[in-house]
């Protein structure tokens, strides 16, 4: 008996102590922030628009949008307690948006706050909204119940589709903090009664700079990244075997690509970078006889030119507005040893580099006709 | 007191658990945030710094059972008493007690900040100590292959947390690795050193050789503990190194646990809350070790009984750790111990088997 007593008398006072003692959090006593705008007002104060689910039965609506006002991110959080009836927590927070003007001044304060948050998930979704976040989240959408679950759907579902590039929390952060490596964001807006993405804002560091259509924002995923099942939409002119021109515009999907991204100078930095493209042509408008093989060779031939040429805009828009989408600059620091980059000398380094771009285009197939 | 400790057969346990022994107790706190710190020094190359801290540990390792092979059953209170005669070996028992509590109170108060700083801000330390420190006495209470079968259990019930570390590897830029080779011998050398406060616990072997049935044995396993400890280590740099930019590195405190934020199941959508109360498993045969060989300290030297002054040192952390409230104060604490553990771990071990090797050499010749 004495030996049952001692060896378990512990456990005892555990279980008695444990039980209750820290801070209840009642999912009908809590109010779930699933989306988070912000605004940068003319007095230079931040104001936030929380997109707050509730758990009530008897409510006709379950989404709450508040808006407060207040030095700080987080500060804006206290002020809206004051005006919400729930408690409000963050850790069902998905998507964090902020305004172009917030956006322009470094989003990186505002993202590292949320870092800072324990409750906070590493895989929300960060975006830019043309015109202000509060417009955006307090309209009342006629098809959109949820606009906090509508966003965050949006957002992923273009994601997973590979129509825009990946933007959590982890991955911007890691972008912004790394030498050679500027973030993209997707880039939102509101219009009338419906919610799309317009395309990419691209950064410098933490600034943003510019401004990419989704088509332009393909080639940026083309070079940064990797398409495992990406799809674009090309207009362009292309020869026949008869030597008749035609202007054809194709939608291609099912797009695998792979790139190599060499440094060939050094001192006066020059990458050549090799993409390997292939596709499956889905739509084709145009006259342009497929069942000869050799037209779909020059077909081949002139899509590889015509991405050429797009991407070549693409990082001459990017190079003028300096910002280093790419990735060029890491490809720069981990090929020169000792190069002790900073991020202000590889900007400008990247506004004068040079570069010789290929492409190699394949037509895996032509759908289930020809 | 006797040098050698003749212990009944009943207490004994197989040479082949030394080795979760080992890998348990250094694998803790240090764990869940050293990338950071190695980053600083060897930047890219950190995972280099790790591997060469894990050499030096296998070495030290061997170096710690070589001391205690020239004694048939002892541990670091007996060999003290031997080599340093009774004043000094007592003054020299009491400063590696004061080493061990210390390193018991580091390890709960680490874990404590982990727990205030990701789950429960508003529980007060006490009430964390108290009840790890029940935990802890319970464990110790059954005896020492309970505290084996402890760290055992530990360490294969906490294997399959290695698996999640796949989840990052989604996000990894391999670029982040290049350039190797970049960092110079001396920040590699800093870097290892910085892993001290990570690698340290094989120290354990000085308290716990007597307990082990097949001596002979205990290099083996002791060497493939601390080998697994350092394959632990150096993937999870590797990996921390890849998902992590290196500004970002720098400023994640747990990048450990940090890496956890980007599993999501089905089932759970936040994996790391699950990951930190589970590392009360991992931290558990750390404590019980610890005070473990404190208490056999004592009662070895003073010959008070181990039940007794478990619940003095008990009392004395709960007191004590109210004293270290802040982030600051605990990163101090930690800045103080890592450099006398570097002492004691790595320093101290090479000192005390010269002296024990050049005792041996003039009592043979004495002998002849």
């Amino acid at each position: 008996m004495k030996r049952w007593c001692t060896s378990f008398f512990p456990w005892i006072v555990c279980l008695i102590l444990l039980s209750g003692c820290a801070e209840k959090k009642i999912l009908e006593e809590i109010g779930l922030i699933t989306t988070v705008g912000y605004d940068l007002e003319k007095d230079n104060k931040v104001k936030a628009t929380l997109v707050v689910l509730q758990i009530n039965p008897e409510a006709a609506r379950n989404i709450d949008v508040i808006a407060s006002k207040a030095q700080t991110s987080k500060g804006s959080r206290l002020d809206a307690n004051l005006k919400a009836s729930k408690k409000l927590q963050s850790g069902q927070l998905r998507v964090a948006l902020y305004n172009e003007e917030i956006s322009k001044k470094g989003i990186k304060p505002y993202a590292d706050t949320l870092a800072r948050d324990p409750s906070i998930s590493d895989l929300i979704y960060i975006g830019v909204v043309e015109g202000a976040t509060e417009d955006l989240l307090k309209h009342d959408y006629k098809n959109i119940p949820d606009i906090g679950q509508h966003l965050f759907n949006l957002i992923g579902q273009l994601t997973d589709r590979e129509q825009i590039s990946n933007s959590t929390l982890q991955e911007v952060r890691q972008s912004y903090y790394s030498i050679g490596i500027d973030p993209v964001l997707p880039l939102i807006k509101r219009s009338g009664n419906s919610i799309i993405v317009t395309g990419n804002a691209i950064m410098r560091n933490d600034k943003m700079v510019g401004k990419l259509s989704p088509d332009e924002s393909f080639f940026v995923k083309l070079i940064r990244d990797e398409y495992r099942t990406g799809s674009i939409e090309l207009t362009f002119p292309v020869k026949d075997i008869r030597g008749k021109k035609h202007k054809v515009t194709t939608v291609i999907d099912t797009i695998k690509s792979s790139k190599k991204v060499k440094l060939v100078d050094k001192t006066q930095p020059r990458f050549d970078i090799d993409l390997d493209v292939k596709g499956r042509l889905l739509e084709l408008q145009g006259e342009l006889d497929l069942k000869n093989p050799k037209n779909i060779q020059l077909l081949e031939k002139a899509i590889g030119l015509k991405l050429k040429l797009e991407a070549q805009k693409v990082i001459a828009y990017c190079q003028e507005r300096n910002s280093d989408v790419f990735g060029f600059g890491e490809t720069y620091r981990s090929s020169v040893r000792f190069a002790n980059l900073t991020r202000k000398e590889w900007h400008q380094k990247y506004r004068t580099m040079k570069y010789g771009i290929s492409v190699d285009f394949k037509l895996i197939r032509t759908g289930i006709t020809e | 007191m006797e040098v050698v400790l003749k212990i009944k057969s009943h207490y004994l346990f197989n040479a082949f658990l030394i080795f979760f022994v080992v890998h348990a107790t250094q694998i803790g706190v240090g764990v869940q945030g050293f990338q950071r710190i190695i980053f600083q020094n060897a930047h890219q190359d950190a995972w280099i710094s790790v591997i060469i801290s894990g050499v030096a540990t296998n070495l030290l390792v061997f170096m710690i059972i070589k001391t205690l092979e020239l004694y048939s059953s002892t541990d670091i209170y007996g060999i003290h008493h031997d080599l340093f005669g009774l004043i000094i070996g007592k003054l020299l028992n009491v400063s590696y007690i004061f080493y061990l509590i210390m390193s018991f109170f580091v390890v709960l108060r680490n874990y404590i900040e982990v727990i205030q700083a990701w789950i429960f801000p508003e529980l007060p330390l006490w009430f964390l100590s108290s009840s790890m420190l029940l935990l802890v006495i319970y464990g110790i209470n059954s005896g020492i292959r309970s505290i084996v079968g402890i760290a055992f259990f530990s360490v294969t019930l906490s294997l399959w947390l290695l698996i999640f570390i796949a989840y990052p590897m989604k996000y990894a830029n391999w670029k982040q690795m290049l350039p190797m080779f970049e960092a110079d011998m001396i920040s590699l050398l800093k870097g290892a050193y910085h892993m001290t406060f990570t690698v340290l616990g094989y120290e354990i072997l000085y308290t716990i050789y007597p307990y082990v049935k097949e001596k002979k044995k205990v290099q083996k396993f002791a060497q493939l503990g601390v080998v697994f400890t350092t394959l632990i280590y150096t993937s999870l740099m590797v990996v921390s190194t890849v998902y992590f930019s290196g500004e970002q590195l720098e400023r994640t405190i747990w990048a450990t646990l940090s890496l956890f934020k980007v599993v999501r199941l089905p089932f759970i959508e936040r994996f790391e809350y699950v990951a930190i109360t589970y590392w009360m498993l991992i931290i558990l045969p750390n404590l019980i070790l610890y005070m473990w060989s404190a208490s056999r300290g004592i009662e070895r030297i003073f010959n008070i009984k181990s039940k007794n002054t478990i619940w003095g040192i008990s009392i004395l952390t709960i007191i004590g750790i109210q004293f270290f409230v802040t982030r600051n104060q605990v990163n101090t604490l930690n800045g103080v111990f890592a450099k006398f553990a570097f002492f004691v771990v790595t320093v101290y071990p090479v000192i005390l088997y010269l002296f024990a090797l050049v005792k041996r050499k003039l009592l043979k010749k004495g002998a002849s």
